[in-house]
């Protein structure tokens, strides 16, 4: 048991949580509270509160001191907020160190930085690993 | 030429192309409008619907500028600014409206007047007895002329 106790990550993807728009990407900051879905092909950083559920077909930053509050699912996720509820990444999770996941997690690849808090149920996903061009 | 405002600040939030909000939002920052947003909209700002932005709810916000499409009712508390190219159905609200050429509006609006943005004070009751307040708004009893 203790399936999913913390991987320390010496090697995790670069932290995309930032405060400011990711070039052409959606960008939805602190002060921004919404009530309902988001759905986006885009990469989204966000920074608000949210309570519904956001897909993003693409790379998802949860920045600090966002609140989201439903169902995530992305592409990959970088997380330095706080979710609560289900959790779904096609590739990678990266937890910050000011992250709080408490809920249903499902993803590939899983790295929590010293800090951050995972709590709940977690499933590791197979997922076909790309492998890097030559 | 003046006022034109062609590019969005740079710092307000992205609602970014391929993206689409459903639901109730909230905030305090400026907010650009390049995706899809159905709902509501509650901006303690500027609300920026650019070219591609396609907007089916109601905005409430500080000025709102449209580039894209919204089809919803809008309250600007200071500006309303419909660009060439703009496109606009519904009622709108605000004390300072630009509709330019080229810019498509339909529907009904309202000038909001500088005193009335203002928290007016509550009227004296004329008649001394503010308990009626209800019954002078249900009874109006036959409308008789005097």
């Amino acid at each position: 048991m203790g399936l999913f106790k913390k991987k320390l990550a010496s090697s995790g993807p670069p932290p995309v949580v930032g405060s400011g728009p990711t070039g052409s990407g959606c960008h939805l900051g602190q002060t921004i509270a919404i009530v309902g879905k988001v759905t986006s092909q885009d990469p989204v950083v966000f920074s608000g509160q949210l309570n519904g559920e956001i897909s993003v077909h693409n790379r998802l930053a949860v920045g600090h001191p966002a609140r989201i509050e439903g169902i995530v699912s992305a592409e990959s996720l970088t997380a330095a907020g706080q979710i609560k509820g289900q959790v779904t990444v096609a590739g990678s999770l990266h937890m910050e160190p000011s992250a709080a996941i408490s809920g249903r997690v499902e993803t590939a690849q899983l790295s929590v930085v010293q800090g951050a808090m995972l709590n709940g149920e977690l499933k590791m996903s197979s997922r076909q690993r790309e492998e890097p061009d030559p | 030429m003046k006022g034109d405002n062609p590019t969005p600040p740079r710092n307000d939030s992205l609602v970014s192309r391929n993206t689409v909000i459903e639901g109730d939002i909230r905030g305090a920052e400026g907010l650009t409008i390049e995706g899809t947003v159905k709902g509501h909209l509650h901006i303690d700002g500027r609300v920026w619907v650019a070219e591609s932005g396609r907007v089916e709810a109601d905005i409430e916000a500080k000025s709102v500028v449209v580039r894209g499409r919204v089809k919803g009712d809008v309250t600007a508390e200071n500006e309303l600014d419909i660009h060439p190219g703009g496109e606009l159905y519904g009622l709108i609200r605000a004390r300072l409206i630009h509709i330019r050429e080229g810019a498509i509006f339909e529907g009904r609006s309202q000038m909001i007047r500088a005193a009335a943005v203002e928290s007016e004070p509550a009227p004296e009751a004329a008649t001394g007895n503010p308990s009626n307040a209800d019954s002078l708004l249900s009874a109006q009893p036959d409308g008789v002329k005097g």
